[in-house]
């Protein structure tokens, strides 16, 4: 067996037969597949950590780096009824108009149509308008302060087989959330297809596995017919941004490999959204374009000991061929890129000296080619 | 045998009058049949309405999470958009268990019939490859969009698209809904920061502060060259009894913002000390 590197946009795969080992070793891997998919919501406990009113002072010490510029100067008044540190009294108004008084750019963030709650509530429910131990006198570490409520998101960190450095590195949650107010649901700085190609837009990402990770900037500029979820902007559709089971981050288990025996399990990711009779059935004259006659010919590909998984044939993030078929398949040590040679025509398709000799197909005929 | 060989015709003649297309599934402009069809609750429902100026297809199937989220999106959608002229049907393949289709009707709370494809014979001919999928057509009933679901912002793109057949929101009205303005985080713009100073500066004044105010506008400046800062500086040597310095201050303030009101409104205390 040899293993090959596909390139930038593709992930590993093998391109020959599998040994008998991995072919006992797939049905196993079914089985222990913990979900067949992530869920889309995850739990929120309400107001576990509001902090309210209760941010007094921390005592100076080494670990105390941020100060907020009133208290440095010693002007409780400011914000308190008096100027002395030592019985400063009551603010004199409420926390968030205090705060707006200097920090007035917030009046036009949280004008916008998503507000977190403990933001509108108190913005000492996450800062120590004294000082703090952490950037932005937060009261506490970032990821520790949101998973503290976002009880769903805490599982799926600490779960995470797969982390996801955007959640531990940078503005860690702040990299794609305001947690004070935004336009876009789920308090999104961006939509997510934004979001993740700000960071997945250079060469020279490595995975966690060791693998070069795409330049999805230039793959999808080289590659015009995008997926429908690429299309929507929706990564997350495939992806869990949080940290999550499968390679790269994927929602549901997916084929790793070239050939595997069919299993509709094996694919959840794609079935999550594509109809799995699409390859199920042997037969159909609507649910595919890609038959001879009503012979359904994914049935074909798919149904075999060493059928051929959705990678064989389609690039899923963007391709330049419709129906998101690939170009090539890299081949032997070297990864040569054996042509596809896929060509469209009106009534359905060929494809050309590759893993087979040249085969058409009509879709548009309705008899049965399937072998009696 | 022969009632599925007349629908094969029917599928084979209708993917056939489907332009030939390099997208997989049917592109806008596109004429959709109108069809009286099945229920789920054995009535008959026509797929689309001429009365209406927006006609809705929703495509989903039972044991999908995805299809359960839509659902319970759209049904806020279609309350949003209770009395307006939308028609909205479901559709399910025919080889779904109809109580199971009740059951999640029941879950999301939807209020569209929901009708039957036979043979799948639309989403075939529409070319709908996912699930969920919702089919957006005009009164003529022409195809206008497909859109696919997505977690983020769903019940507002459907909304909007509906909208904009309704003649309720323009061209910019949607790509805002489609593309919403970046929620920059405070601090994002240095004037922000630069305003957070002379905003303390201000209150350092109120408190008779003048060195802190002082060191605030100061502070202002070092990010940004910004008018108010000037202002608040003038302030302070105002209240010091300094009408003079003051005024060199507004000036600047004002040559940097002619508006700027505390500027403004120091030129007129200062005129005649």
């Amino acid at each position: 067996m040899e293993r090959v590197e596909l390139p930038s946009g593709t992930d590993s795969m093998t391109m020959r037969p599998l040994r008998p080992a991995w072919l006992l070793l797939w049905p196993a891997l079914l089985l222990t597949t913990p979900a067949l998919a992530a869920p889309l919501k995850t739990e929120v406990i309400k107001r576990a950590t509001r902090r309210g009113l209760a941010v007094a002072p921390l005592p100076p010490g080494p670990n105390v780096k941020w100060s907020h510029a009133p208290y440095e100067a010693g002007d409780c008044a400011i914000c308190h009824e008096r100027n002395d540190r030592a019985n400063p009294g009551p603010i004199s108004t409420s926390v968030n108009e205090n705060c707006y008084s200097c920090h007035e750019e917030f009046k036009g963030i949280m004008a916008r149509r998503f507000k977190h709650v403990p933001a509108v509530e108190a913005c000492t429910n996450c800062h120590n308008p004294h000082n703090a131990t952490e950037r932005k006198l937060l009261s506490g570490e970032m990821v520790e302060m949101c998973v503290a409520c976002h009880k769903g998101i805490k599982d799926q960190i600490a779960n995470a087989k797969v982390r996801h450095d955007a959640v531990s590195t940078g503005e860690k949650c702040s990299n794609c959330h305001n947690p004070h107010a935004a336009n876009i649901e789920k308090l999104l700085i961006q939509l997510p297809f934004d979001l993740c190609v700000k960071c997945h837009s250079r060469d020279g990402m490595i995975a966690g596995d060791g693998k070069p990770m795409t330049n999805f900037k230039a793959w999808l500029a080289d590659n015009k017919v995008w997926h429908e979820p690429v299309k929507a902007k929706d990564c997350s559709a495939c992806h869990r941004t949080h940290g999550g089971s499968n390679f790269r981050l994927l929602v549901a288990p997916y084929p790793p490999a070239f050939y595997a025996p069919y299993e509709t399990k094996a694919y959840a990711l794609c079935f999550g959204c594509h109809n799995d009779k699409v390859v199920s059935v042997p037969e159909t004259t609507t649910l595919t374009g890609f038959r001879d006659g009503s012979r359904n010919l994914h049935y074909v590909h798919v149904h075999k000991e060493r059928g051929r998984t959705c990678r064989a044939c389609h690039e899923v993030h963007a391709s330049k061929q419709a129906h998101h078929i690939r170009e090539g398949v890299p081949y032997g040590p070297k990864g040569w890129m054996l042509k596809i040679n896929y060509t469209r025509t009106p009534t359905g398709g060929s494809c050309a000296k590759t893993c087979h000799e040249t085969k058409s197909y009509n879709n548009k005929t309705l008899t049965s080619s399937a072998p009696k | 045998m022969k009632i599925t060989f007349r629908l094969a015709v029917i599928a084979a003649a209708v993917v056939l009058a489907a332009p030939f297309a390099a997208q997989a599934h049917a592109e806008a402009g596109t004429a959709i049949e109108n069809l009286e069809l099945k229920t789920i609750n054995g009535g008959k429902h026509w797929l689309l309405s001429s009365k209406a100026k927006a006609n809705i297809v929703v495509f989903f199937r039972t044991g999908q999470e995805r299809s359960f989220e839509a659902l319970k999106m759209l049904a806020t959608c279609e309350k949003e958009l209770a009395g307006k002229p939308v028609h909205w049907v479901g559709l399910v393949s025919s080889s779904e268990v109809p109580a199971e289709v009740r059951d999640l009707v029941t879950r999301t709370g939807i209020a569209m019939p929901v009708l039957v494809d036979q043979d799948d014979r639309l989403y075939g001919a529409l070319g709908i490859r996912l699930h969920p999928m919702v089919a957006i057509a005009d009164g003529k009933f022409k195809l206008v969009t497909i859109e696919m679901y997505r977690q983020i912002d769903y019940c507002e793109i459907v909304k909007g698209r509906i909208k904009v057949l309704l003649g309720e929101l323009d061209a910019a009205g949607m790509e805002l809904v489609l593309n919403p303005p970046i929620g920059t985080m405070p601090g994002d713009d240095i004037r922000d920061v630069a305003r957070r100073d002379v905003n303390l500066g201000r209150m350092q004044l109120k408190i008779k502060q003048y060195d802190k105010a002082l060191v605030s506008a100061g502070k202002a400046l070092e990010k940004a060259p910004m008018g108010s800062a000037f202002a608040l500086i003038g302030d302070v040597h105002a209240a010091r009894g300094d009408c003079a310095a003051a005024v060199k201050q507004y000036d600047q303030a004002l040559k940097l913002d002619p508006t700027e009101k505390h500027a403004l409104a120091g030129k007129i205390a200062c005129a005649g000390k």
